[in-house]
């Protein structure tokens, strides 16, 4: 599946893959440089324009929807592209054209072979580390990966290059301006060509984030960003709760020890800490006036007490233990028994109570 | 000598005189230009004809005239002007003269 875009040629709406749009961009901007400032290079554009609208209409056919790169390679076959054009023109034109090139030709060779003016400066836009291997290579007008190749050997058998590299890191300057970019080159700083090497590194760093921002790689890396966020929230939200569920969990346990103790202490009196208890407080046996009230009120503590935890012991580790979920007639039972187990522990303290009279008081 | 070069400045020379010609037959539009100069052995891409079309209207040798087309956007057919007429007349005289030079000297 491609993305297409929507464009006008003279008039005429076309649908055209992203490939092939890119293509026929970079065709008519060539023609455009190609036919230069003149006042009628607009009118020869538009009729290459819609010349370009006829052909595709009559390609598509009325059956084909979308035009391919395919088709505009067929359209720059047809059209030729501006070196190819044979035109007539004035000679004074052409000369200058011609020593455009032969000018261009020489920079070139100005490039490739003068060292005269050239200055040692870092490389920062080819640089893997620090550029001072690239920009070594091109003061030395060689291959960057000549150079590291060098480098890492040399650092690898003789052991020296690691500080060598920091101190050069440190001394070099770096070719920030486009100024010290063409003297990094021995190339002239002109204007033109100050202009130039802006253009030149607008044209890469917009196509440098163009190609990222549409690229799916970014949308991708956005979309995992996201979601990885969402999980370390849910992460966080659980380990919270897991954290409170524990706590009330121990709490409970913590409870229902001190219960059963008590109970024991209740059934027999004589478990040896009871002795450390305050002299008023004797064995519940003792202080009933039925014995069998003290099973009563030992039912009625277990009851008042134990569900309660129960409950929620079940709630809190229910899902993790795998219990099956509390049955509705779990629920009633449990609370008649609650209930049943607050009543009784209330009529037998007053049973207690009523024995002590002004006791406690 | 760079003979390409000069066969390409020989053809360039005489290539707005050829469409001339084209145009004095009847009006046409660019397809059927490019047809006239490959009946006569001439090959060129499409694109060259544009700016030199628009130059010869631009000086006043051509104009045109827009016609409607079931093929897509409208056509423009160009014609010979009369001021076109008259350099054409002028150009069939220099090539006249040019080619006889020739012919004389490859006797």
């Amino acid at each position: 599946m491609k993305k297409t875009l929507s464009v006008n040629l003279g008039g005429s709406v076309y649908h055209i893959d992203e490939d092939a749009y890119q293509e026929l961009m970079d065709y008519l901007q060539d023609v455009k440089k190609h036919l230069g400032d003149e006042a009628s290079s607009e009118e020869v554009l538009k009729d290459i324009e819609q010349r370009i609208s006829e052909l595709f209409t009559q390609w598509m056919q009325g059956k084909r929807e979308v035009i391919t790169a395919s088709d505009v390679n067929q359209v720059i076959d047809v059209l030729g592209r501006p070196e190819q054009y044979d035109s007539a023109e004035d000679e004074p034109r052409n000369e200058k054209e011609k020593t455009e090139e032969k000018e261009n030709r020489k920079e070139e060779y100005s490039r490739s072979t003068s060292n005269a003016h050239r200055k040692l400066y870092r490389d920062a836009d080819n640089a893997i580390i620090g550029g001072v291997c690239s920009g070594l290579a091109v003061y030395l007008n060689v291959s960057p990966v000549l150079v590291r190749l060098l480098y890492f050997l040399l650092v690898w058998f003789g052991g020296t290059g690691l500080l060598l590299y920091f101190v050069c890191w440190i001394i070099i300057p770096e070719a920030r301006t486009a100024a010290q970019r063409l003297e990094m080159r021995g190339e002239d700083v002109t204007i033109e060509n100050i202009e130039k090497k802006v253009r030149e590194e607008y044209g890469k760093v917009k196509g440098r984030v163009d190609g990222y921002v549409n690229s799916n790689r970014f949308q991708e890396n956005m979309h995992t960003a996201g979601n990885g966020f969402v999980e370390f929230c849910r992460v966080c939200v659980k380990v919270f709760f897991a954290f409170i569920a524990g706590s009330i969990g121990l709490a409970g346990f913590a409870v229902l020890v001190a219960l059963v103790l008590t109970l024991m202490v209740i059934w027999t009196g004589n478990i040896h800490f009871a002795t450390a208890w305050p002299h008023e407080m004797m064995p519940l046996q003792q202080v009933l006036t039925n014995p069998s009230s003290a099973t009563w009120m030992t039912l009625g503590l277990i009851l008042t007490i134990g569900i309660p935890f129960i409950a929620l012991f079940k709630l809190l580790f229910g899902r993790m233990l795998n219990f099956k979920p509390t049955s509705k007639w779990e629920i009633w039972v449990g609370f008649i028994f609650w209930f049943i187990g607050i009543g009784l522990c209330i009529f037998f303290s007053m049973d207690v109570l009523s024995n002590f009279g002004g006791f406690w008081i | 000598m760079d003979i390409e070069n000069v066969k390409s400045q020989m053809r360039k020379g005489f290539l707005e005189y050829c469409t001339l010609l084209i145009l004095k037959k009847k009006p046409s539009y660019t397809s059927d230009i490019i047809e006239g100069l490959k009946s006569a052995h001439l090959i060129v891409v499409e694109g060259t004809l544009y700016p030199l079309l628009t130059r010869l209207k631009n000086d006043g040798l051509l104009s045109y005239e827009w016609v409607e087309s079931t093929q897509g956007p409208p056509r423009k057919y160009y014609s010979l002007t009369e001021e076109g007429n008259g350099i054409l007349v002028e150009l069939s005289e220099a090539w006249t003269e040019l080619s006889s030079s020739i012919n004389h000297l490859n006797e």
